[in-house]
């Protein structure tokens, strides 16, 4: 027999459950890179706590892009190497001053690739078995959400040691070399900055709209060139680069 | 312009229409929807045999390209002195494609092309 509305339980329930935006989630394989991932994919506005036993961060999210992270002193893709470390932890909206400046100047996918090379490069992620429950409390804003694919939905942070294979490039927009990683060489970004303009001007001849992505292919090795707040080549194997050309839609 | 031997990928699902150029991006066989003009296609024949020539200084054997657009994508791959390029909706049959390619490599070599 179903419980009278004014029960203690049913009571409990209302007063412990207010109305708010969005779902508090407990989820014990999230990761922080999928956070990230939704929330700029979402163009989420706002401030994200990450807490990690007494370690405190923040995440600022704007415009679909993390525009500033700090974690226990450390600032930008400092910060968000030293959270992509974490190994669990807590994850929630809160208040907090808007930086000045932004410490963050790519996309999260570029962002993401970088910090994770970068976290391979310092060793082995930091490891307490306490704290490998993440809580992710996520409040997604209702409006100029950008339609999802199933692509990605379907994205799935790939193995470390792959992403710390890959040769990456990052070119401004003028043309100038912002990054070289992983042994990338200037003719990695020179090809990934003249291409990208040239495959800009195809689209517009054959009225397709700008070119998203596009990729060099010889049996050994791959080039994948797409275009966010820079322009960004990765170079490397095919199974290596399998990820990268699915989020660019060149699976 | 002809293009009899390209009408075979247009039985593969996705497949929009298809051309081939020469080493210097001249047009030599055309298959593409009208709605493309001639002109767009020329230049476009002449950047993709840029791009490729650019790629093969960075990516030695480098011999297939493929553009991603909004719902389309432009796949170039090398055939013998030249490209031939395909322009496919997301649909495309990526290994009926592969296998049409083949036998249209085969057909072209053996008319000298």
């Amino acid at each position: 027999m179903a419980a009278p509305l004014d029960s203690p339980g049913a009571r409990d329930f209302e007063d412990s459950e207010p109305l708010s935006e969005g779902f508090t989630v407990r989820l014990p394989t999230a990761q922080l890179a999928d956070l990230i991932q939704i929330n700029c994919l979402n163009r989420v506005q706002g401030v994200f706590r990450v807490c990690s036993g007494v370690e405190r961060g923040h995440l600022f999210f704007s415009g679909g892009q993390l525009v500033h992270a700090d974690f226990e002193g450390a600032v930008g893709l400092d910060a968000v190497v030293m959270m992509l470390g974490l190994r669990g932890g807590s994850i929630e909206p809160c208040e907090r001053p808007w930086p000045a400046t932004s410490t963050i100047d790519m996309g999260a996918d570029a962002l993401l690739l970088s910090a994770a090379q970068r976290l391979d490069e310092s060793g082995e992620r930091r490891s307490d078995p306490g704290r490998e429950l993440t809580t992710k409390v996520v409040r997604i804003a209702p409006e100029d959400r950008p339609r999802e694919s199933r692509e990605d939905r379907r994205f799935s942070w790939p193995p470390a040691e792959r992403l710390q294979r890959l040769e990456v490039a990052q070119v401004g927009l003028d043309g100038s070399i912002q990054k070289l990683k992983a042994g990338a060489a200037p003719d990695l970004a020179d090809t990934a900055f003249h291409c990208q303009k040239v495959a800009g001007l195809i689209g517009e001849a054959l009225s397709l709209g700008a070119c998203q992505a596009l990729a060099f292919e010889s049996e050994q090795e791959q080039i994948v060139i797409f275009r966010g707040r820079s322009i960004v080549g990765v170079r490397g194997n095919p199974a290596d680069l399998e990820f990268v050309r699915a989020k660019v839609g060149l699976a | 312009m002809n293009s009899e031997p390209l009408l075979a990928l247009r039985r593969v699902s996705g497949v929009l229409g298809s051309f081939v150029c020469g080493p210097q991006g001249q047009l030599l066989l055309l298959d593409m929807p009208p709605e493309i003009e001639l002109e767009a296609l020329e230049r476009t024949s002449a950047r993709l045999a840029n791009l490729l020539h650019t790629a093969t200084e960075t990516l030695p054997g480098c011999n297939r390209l493929r553009l991603r657009f909004e719902g389309a994508v432009l796949v170039a791959t090398r055939l013998g002195g030249g490209l031939l390029c395909v322009l496919a909706d997301d649909e495309l049959d990526r290994e009926l494609l592969s296998v049409a390619t083949q036998t249209l490599s085969r057909r072209l070599a053996a008319a000298g092309g």
